[in-house]
């Protein structure tokens, strides 16, 4: 379920400075370290939803090797195309494939190989040429290496997730279903960081906070089933794919 | 609130000396005096910090405008790393965490109407100088004039607080402190300054003090070095019960 409405990191960190009865940010620690606390916590929930979808769109380079983004944690998938246009017509899949690496020039190497071949992958033979209409590329250190069939398309199109904020540094927004899971997430690691400092209510802080956060039915569960369900209208489209998929209505 | 002077009158009473050939006087004691206000308002400051009850010591805040000094060449540590900084304005109680620093905003009085007020604006964090290469560390805690930082030190007899991720554009400062008393400026005829109800508390320390004060040159009347005579009882100090205040530390 995809939701827009958010809150600003200034309303996680108030309402978690209060509970810890910590208004004046005077227990050493300070507001930074609120932020980060909130900043991870986000980054947390994108690995348990992949809630923060963005989408990567660049030329195809002339050398085939692409840099990524650098705050891609997942790719939903990867689309050729050119023009302004990507319909299903003018665009194509983009496939991985596994170990493949180039410098810059023609050829590639990957597991394929001739005649000590390996029928995991595409190549049975040494003589065999790829079909065509396959394009692939292989991956490494946030690089993409492209086959030489890409060059036929202009552009290159990577629906991912990224890190649950745009600018790692900057203020950010948190999702409303996340808002009492990283409210949470933030009161226990900045309990945990100055439990020395009165380690009897911390302790009981802590507890409770490690309750919402590792529980059944805690806020951080909640925050993913909220997530991770259908909306109203998802019910009923899925009903549709059930029973009337193919068919005319 | 009494003055000084009323409560080293009220000591001075209570003790006998009424005339002007006492042996305390009013300076003395007041020099006493702030050494136990100083104590008390510690106590109760670091209770208020252990319970959370921040409102309750709210009448112990004092308020300033400092001015920032942007890398002053004469002081050698500042030229080293190019920081901002400005001088205590008064001494300031030795709490945990420095709390004893309580609050210091960047200071605008032309904001427009409806903006927060210059004591809401971003919080200055405190640390060490020697915590700063860990902050600088992280991109997100690093300071900025979002997340400024201030780091207590000595520089010469001044009790100084660099700043970082200062703006240069910035001229003066809003502080809230805890004031500790400043011994070189006692004065009898200034309020009081601690809380009402430590007003009973304070009277029995400064008198604890003021009697063992007295007895001492009492007791070591003999100066030509035989000191005590055969014999003499020497007083000690009364026994302390572990429940008065001045036994506690936390």
């Amino acid at each position: 379920m995809l939701g827009n409405a958010y809150v600003s990191l200034g309303e996680i960190i108030t309402a978690a400075a209060q509970e810890l009865r910590d208004t004046g940010f005077t227990h050493g620690l300070g507001r930074p370290f609120y932020a980060s606390a909130a900043q991870r916590g986000l980054s947390e929930m994108n690995y348990a939803t992949n809630f923060f979808k963005k989408v990567f769109i660049e030329k195809v380079p002339e050398n085939l090797i692409l840099d990524l983004p650098d705050d891609m944690t997942e790719k939903d998938q990867m689309y050729l195309f050119s023009g302004n246009t990507c319909n299903i017509g003018t665009s194509v899949m983009l496939f991985v494939k596994p170990n493949m690496w180039h410098g810059g020039g023609t050829g590639y190497l990957a597991q394929n190989k001739g005649r000590n071949y390996d029928n995991t992958q595409f190549s049975l033979a040494w003589s065999q040429a790829q079909p065509s209409h396959l394009y692939f590329c292989g991956e490494r250190s946030g690089k993409l290496y492209l086959s030489e069939s890409c060059l036929r398309f202009e552009r290159i199109a990577i629906p991912y997730t990224g890190i649950g904020m745009d600018c790692f540094g900057e203020d950010f927004e948190v999702p409303m279903w996340a808002r009492e899971a990283i409210t949470d997430f933030v009161i226990h690691r900045v309990a945990l960081a100055i439990e020395r400092e009165d380690p009897q209510f911390m302790a009981r802080v802590i507890s409770r906070k490690e309750g919402e956060l590792k529980g059944n039915g805690g806020s951080w569960q909640n925050a993913i089933w909220r997530y991770k369900r259908s909306d109203k209208k998802q019910r009923y489209e899925t009903s549709i794919y059930n029973f009337d998929f193919g068919h005319y209505i | 609130m009494p003055t000084w002077r009323q409560v080293a009158d009220d000591v001075l009473l209570a003790l006998g000396y009424e005339t002007d050939d006492a042996l305390r006087h009013r300076e003395a004691i007041l020099y006493n005096a702030s050494i136990i206000a100083n104590k008390l308002k510690n106590q109760q400051l670091k209770k208020g910090t252990k319970t959370g009850d921040e409102l309750g010591n709210a009448d112990m805040h004092s308020t300033y405008i400092v001015s920032v000094i942007h890398n002053d060449v004469l002081d050698t540590v500042v030229t080293d790393f190019d920081a901002a900084y400005f001088d205590l304005p008064a001494p300031i109680m030795d709490l945990s965490s420095g709390s004893g620093i309580n609050a210091v905003r960047y200071l605008r009085n032309d904001l427009p109407e409806g903006c927060p007020p210059a004591f809401a604006r971003n919080p200055f964090t405190q640390t060490t100088l020697a915590a700063l290469h860990n902050i600088y560390q992280s991109k997100v805690q690093a300071p900025n004039s979002r997340f400024p930082y201030m780091a207590r030190g000595k520089f010469m007899d001044k009790d100084r607080l660099y700043l970082f991720g200062v703006p240069a554009s910035t001229k003066k400062l809003l502080a809230v402190l805890y004031t500790a008393s400043d011994f070189m400026t006692l004065d009898l005829d200034a309020p009081a300054d601690i809380q009402p109800h430590l007003l009973p508390t304070l009277k029995k320390m400064l008198m604890d003090m003021e009697a063992w004060a007295l007895q001492i040159p009492q007791e070591r009347l003999q100066q030509d070095g035989r000191d005590f005579p055969p014999g003499q009882i020497v007083r000690t100090r009364p026994l302390m019960s572990l429940n008065d205040p001045a036994q506690f530390d936390e």
